[in-house]
């Protein structure tokens, strides 16, 4: 049993160290919440296939500039670590999987309600709360099972800044009228501060350092 | 000549426990280097807080030992070097964890 937990404890620290400690993954995060947050502003100006069009474009941009400040930045000081398959990464990955089919999903969800009413017979904020609530309980739900695997705290915090935000905004297009979703794009933005912050302190913390020992 | 008592004979497996397994900087590079691939000299010299000369004498000793391997390969055109946990280190390091338990377990007053 001591075994096991300090085997599983050694690749909780691996990944927390090659996948949290530089604060990209936060950036990243952070910027996709923050283009969900406006993305009903651009559909209206842009349509809906050419919105999503180009928030894919966005995405794949976003994620090839934080491999490749990954390499810049991250590499050099943090050195390199293949991760082995174990369950630990297994999970990880599902639940990164999950993640990610949940962000589509609500994508086009809210590519999809802006153009239809509400169910009929049902009072329209119930019928677009109710999906929103399922969606800020899915979010809140992923970010704790990825908190309790990767040992990261702060991801709680993400999940719940994340999930109330997007609450919240379905609430305000509801009763206030708003056109864009203000409290999800601000979750979004503190999760980039967290990790424009954690990036800076990461990058004092390690000086580049020679990859060939003699 | 006094007979071994019984706690004696429980702990006589740490008689022969492995001592280049048993330094805790060593201990704690293969129990990180279990728990990946492969990693290179500055993450595992990050992971375990080692300087640069100890955590070099160490990997020497493991790799002398056989119980680490190096492997020469190219990330962004520049020689990399990356080392792996080797059949044997594996097999010590699940011994070290099977005899520590052993001890630990059964030489508990009580």
């Amino acid at each position: 049993m001591t075994g096991q937990m300090s085997r599983q404890e050694a690749r909780r620290r691996v990944v927390q160290l090659g996948t949290f400690e530089d604060g990209l993954w936060d950036i990243l995060l952070g910027k996709v919440f923050i283009l969900l947050g406006i993305y009903p502003l651009t559909r209206n100006l842009l349509g809906p296939v050419l919105n999503l069009v180009l928030f894919l474009g966005i995405l794949a941009l976003l994620v090839v500039a934080v491999s490749a400040a990954r390499r810049i930045f991250s590499v050099p000081r943090l050195g390199l670590a293949r991760l082995k398959a174990g369950p630990l990464t297994r999970v990880t990955r599902i639940a990164l999987l999950v993640a990610t089919l949940a962000l589509v999903l609500a994508t086009l969800f809210m590519a999809g309600t802006a153009a239809q009413p509400a169910v009929a017979g049902a009072p329209t904020w119930l019928g677009r709360l109710s999906v929103d609530i399922f969606f800020s309980a899915l979010i809140i739900f992923i970010f704790t099972l990825f908190a309790h695997f990767t040992g990261v705290p702060r991801l709680h915090l993400y999940g719940w800044l994340i999930g109330l935000g997007n609450l919240a905004s379905a609430a305000l297009m509801v009763y206030a009228g708003h056109t864009f979703s203000l409290p999800l794009a601000l979750a979004g933005l503190i999760v980039v501060l967290t990790g424009v912050s954690l990036f800076l302190r990461f990058v004092r913390r390690y000086p580049v350092a020679t990859q060939e020992p003699k | 000549m006094t007979e071994p008592n019984e706690s004696d004979a429980k702990l006589h497996p740490l008689a022969n426990i492995d001592r280049i397994v048993h330094e805790p900087a060593r201990l704690m590079v293969l129990s990180y280097l279990d728990a990946v691939q492969s990693a290179d000299f500055v993450f595992l010299m990050r992971l375990t807080g080692l300087t640069w000369g100890n955590l070099s004498s160490h990997l020497a000793k493991l790799e002398e030992a056989g119980y680490v391997a190096t492997e020469k390969e190219f990330v962004n055109k520049k020689p990399h070097t990356m080392i792996h946990l080797t059949g044997e280190g594996r097999a010590a390091l699940q011994s070290y964890r099977e005899i520590m338990q052993r001890v630990l377990n059964d030489g508990r007053p009580g």
